[in-house]
C-alpha cells in the first residue's frame, strides 16, 4: 500500500531546508533507508532551488507543492508550481568535452538529477509546471 | 545544518564538516574556505567523514576554491567521502579536480613536503 504526503512551501530559498527535512523524515519513518533516499533528496533540492531561483518574474509570494509517494521499491516526487513555464528536461547537457573548471556551473543540478533518478518528466497543466521524479531500486 | 571546525597544522588548514552541504549551508563553507584562503592558506584539507549530503550548491563552492587556489599551486584535498557522496563526485568529474584520500592522515602526508626537500 503506497504511503503519500503533501508538503507546501513558499518560493523562498530558506523554506527548502525545512521541506527537505520533512521529506527525509517521511522516508525514514517508512523504513526507507537505502541509497535511494539521498538520490531523491538531491533531485528534490536541485529542482526546488531552480524553481525558487528562476521560476518567478514577480515579487509576489507563491506556493510550491511537493507530493511524495512511497511504495515497495519506489520513491515518486511530484513538484507543482505556478511559475513561468520551464521544462528542465529540455536543458542541453553540459559540454563534457570542456575541462570541468571551464564549464558554466549552471545546469549541473538538472544534469545531476537526470543521472540520479530513474525517470524525470515534465508537463504544463492548468497554468502550472509539474515535474515528476521517480527513483526505483531492485 | 552544517557544522564546520577549523584546525591549523603548520601551513595546513584542516576544515572538518559535519552534516549537509546544500543550498542553505553552502555559503557557510564558502565563508570558511575564503577566510582560510584570504589568510594566505594554500594547502587545505576538507575532512568529509561526517558529511552526509552534497548538492550542486556545495560542488559550486568547491569549484570556486579550486579556481582560486590553482594559480598559486594551492591544493584542496578531500578525505573520507561516503560512497553516495563519492558517486556524485565521480558523476560530475570532481574526482579529477581534487586530491581525494581515505583518511585525514593520508591527506596531511600527501600535502606535507618531506623535510629534506625544504629549502
Amino acid at each position: 500500500m503506497p504511503a503519500c504526503c503533501r508538503l507546501t512551501l513558499s518560493n523562498q530559498l530558506t523554506a527548502i531546508a525545512d521541506t527537505m527535512r520533512q521529506v527525509e523524515q517521511f522516508m525514514t519513518s517508512h523504513r526507507i533507508s537505502n541509497a535511494a533516499v539521498p538520490a531523491a533528496l538531491l533531485a528534490l533540492e536541485e529542482s526546488l532551488v531552480n524553481i525558487v531561483t528562476h521560476g518567478f518574474n514577480d515579487d509576489r509570494l507563491h506556493f510550491i507543492t511537493v507530493d511524495v509517494t512511497l511504495s515497495d521499491k519506489q520513491i515518486a516526487l511530484e513538484i507543482t508550481d505556478d511559475g513561468i513555464p520551464f521544462d528542465p528536461i529540455s536543458l542541453p547537457p553540459p559540454d563534457r568535452s570542456a575541462p570541468l573548471e571551464a564549464r558554466p556551473i549552471g545546469g549541473l543540478g538538472v544534469w545531476l538529477t537526470k543521472q540520479m533518478m530513474t525517470d524525470m518528466r515534465y508537463r504544463r497543466e492548468d497554468e502550472r509546471n509539474k515535474l515528476f521524479l521517480l527513483k526505483e531500486w531492485a | 545544518m552544517l557544522e564546520i571546525t577549523r584546525e591549523n597544522q603548520g601551513a595546513l588548514v584542516i576544515l572538518s564538516i559535519a552534516g549537509q552541504l546544500d543550498a542553505t549551508t553552502a555559503p557557510e563553507l564558502d565563508a570558511a574556505l575564503m577566510s582560510a584562503s584570504d589568510a594566505g592558506s594554500r594547502y587545505m584539507v576538507l575532512n568529509c567523514t561526517r558529511l552526509t549530503y552534497v548538492s550542486s550548491a556545495g560542488l559550486r563552492i568547491l569549484l570556486k576554491v579550486y579556481k582560486q587556489l590553482k594559480p598559486t599551486n594551492g591544493v584542496l584535498a578531500l578525505t573520507a567521502l561516503q560512497p553516495h557522496i563519492r558517486e556524485i563526485f565521480e558523476l560530475t568529474g570532481f574526482t579529477n579536480l581534487f586530491s581525494i584520500h581515505m583518511t585525514q592522515e593520508a591527506a596531511i602526508r600527501a600535502l606535507t613536503p618531506p623535510t629534506n626537500l625544504l629549502p
